[in-house]
């Protein structure tokens, strides 16, 4: 089959945003890297070029993970607080909203072993269980229950957050 | 293997399906022999279906998480269009010959160029190379003139050197944007005069803020108003910082239902809004019924936003 770049960026190049953006957490950063991955593609021409590109953007994500920890440092130094989105805000209660949100989940998502996240955030990209098994090493037939067991406990981690979260007033009230 | 008679379609006994398998088949991961298998099986255990209701609200939830962890904007770049290659063939020898003819073409057109008598005829590649050296013998030709000035086609040497007596006079960049000049009025008396602002004291802001007021390190301050909270709540700070150019800054400091209209307000009057910055949750109001509030502080004022945004990285939150 022949390899047309142009259809496989129409149809992945989101699911590859949303999939380097659960691992780097910055938009701008997720999406420079998607670029890299699609310019990566068009040199190497892969045979498989959906499970190539995914199996391409974990490693990038894995790097910049790295090279994170490295800049963590001086990172530190100019800034209190990540920037999350570099939008103009146009209401702030809702983004920080948002944000909270979005940060209960990441905290869920951390508490998940890495191969079950690793699945679970492929599978969320739309990939197949047979791909999923290719990239990830599993046989087939364990995709089913890894993916059985991410999903169960990325909820209850969600849910015992937002436990916590209600019990805190009650916490400050009994303190002060 | 021994062939054994298949038994009737209601002695068979499935046992229950596994849960593991429920996900592949909300997935659509089976094959359709599997697929109707347990289709079938629905139909007829009870147990089974319930079990399948708890999967497809899991397997729902879980994609719902996995939705607000996602950036809401992706920006999709144009995909490049690459020239498709029409079987061209590469000739870099032509490349090498319209050089050679270039060169050749600029060394005749400088040998004939005038050249005054009581100067040394330029080398070449000295022509090229050192322009200014060229520009201060004309100098010093002057001077050895006894003062007597040039003519310009005595002094004209070369085209190099010519281009550094005369320097072009470069105008202004026609996308210059010139510097947005600091309106005499404070924005907020602009758009809602109304507003109860009242203009305190630092030490009696400090003391209403019980010590801790956002402020940008380095800027002396110059006004502080309050807007005071109808809920008992902290108070929103506006305070007014004194650039070195005699511009001002406006750091606002509240809980977020309040700082949110006046963000929207501010930004409507023309002025730049830095992203804003995050407190820890308090809590404020009776004991019975605590109310969670956030605090917020971003910075105002008629400058790019990106500047703005590299303050905010000064401002603390203690």
């Amino acid at each position: 089959m022949a390899f047309d770049l142009e259809e496989l960026y129409r149809t992945t190049y989101d699911a590859v945003v949303r999939f380097l953006y659960r691992k780097v957490w910055d938009a701008d950063r997720a999406e420079d890297l998607a670029q890299e991955v699609f310019m990566r593609a068009l040199a190497h021409q892969p045979e498989k070029p959906r499970s190539w590109v995914f199996a391409v953007a974990a490693n990038i994500a894995r790097d910049e993970a790295r090279s994170a920890i490295r800049r963590r440092k001086h990172l530190v130094l100019l800034t209190h607080e990540p920037i999350a989105s570099p939008a103009p805000l146009d209401n702030v209660e809702d983004d920080l909203e948002h944000e909270e949100q979005e940060n209960e989940v990441k905290r869920a998502l951390a508490t998940l072993s890495p191969r079950d996240r690793e699945v679970l955030l492929l599978w969320d990209a739309g990939l197949a269980y047979p791909e999923i098994a290719e990239q990830t090493g599993l046989a087939l037939g364990a995709v089913g229950t890894t993916l059985a067991r991410a999903r169960k406990r990325l909820i209850a981690a969600h849910d015992e957050m937002e436990t916590e979260t209600q019990v805190e007033p009650r916490r400050a009230a009994a303190r002060s | 293997m021994r062939w054994r008679p298949r038994p009737k379609l209601s002695l068979v006994v499935r046992p229950h399906v596994p849960e593991e398998e429920f996900h592949a088949y909300s997935d659509g991961e089976m094959s359709s022999a599997q697929h109707a298998e347990i289709a079938e099986h629905l139909l007829a255990c009870l147990i089974c279906r319930s079990m399948f209701g708890e999967v497809q609200g899991v397997r729902s939830r879980s994609v719902l998480l996995l939705a607000i962890a996602s950036p809401r904007v992706i920006k999709r770049p144009a995909f490049p269009a690459v020239p498709a290659r029409t079987g061209r063939v590469k000739r870099p020898w032509l490349g090498l010959i319209a050089a050679s003819i270039a060169i050749v073409g600029v060394s005749t057109w400088l040998a004939v160029q005038p050249v005054p008598a009581n100067q040394p005829t330029p080398r070449l590649a000295t022509a090229f190379v050192a322009p200014t050296l060229f520009a201060r013998v004309g100098t010093a030709l002057d001077a050895a003139n006894g003062g007597a000035v040039l003519t310009s086609d005595q002094r004209t040497l070369t085209l190099a050197s010519r281009a550094v007596v005369h320097p072009r006079v470069v105008g202004p960049m026609p996308s210059f944007t010139p510097v947005r000049r600091m309106r005499p009025l404070e924005p907020l008396a602009e758009i809602d005069p109304s507003a109860d602002w009242e203009l305190i004291s630092w030490d009696a802001a400090m003391a209403l803020a019980q010590g801790s007021i956002a402020r940008l390190e380095g800027y002396p301050v110059s006004a502080v108003r309050i807007q005071r909270s109808s809920s008992g709540g902290r108070p929103t700070f506006l305070v007014r910082h004194q650039l070195a150019d005699g511009r001002s800054l406006w750091v606002v400091e509240g809980p977020v239902e309040d700082v949110g209209p006046l963000h929207r307000l501010l930004q409507a009057s023309g002025l730049s809004m830095s992203m804003p910055l995050r407190g820890t949750p308090d809590y404020v109001g009776s004991d019975d019924a605590p109310r969670r509030t956030v605090r917020v502080v971003t910075i105002a004022a008629y400058l790019p936003s990106d500047s703005l945004n590299v303050m905010v990285g000064r401002l603390t939150l203690k």
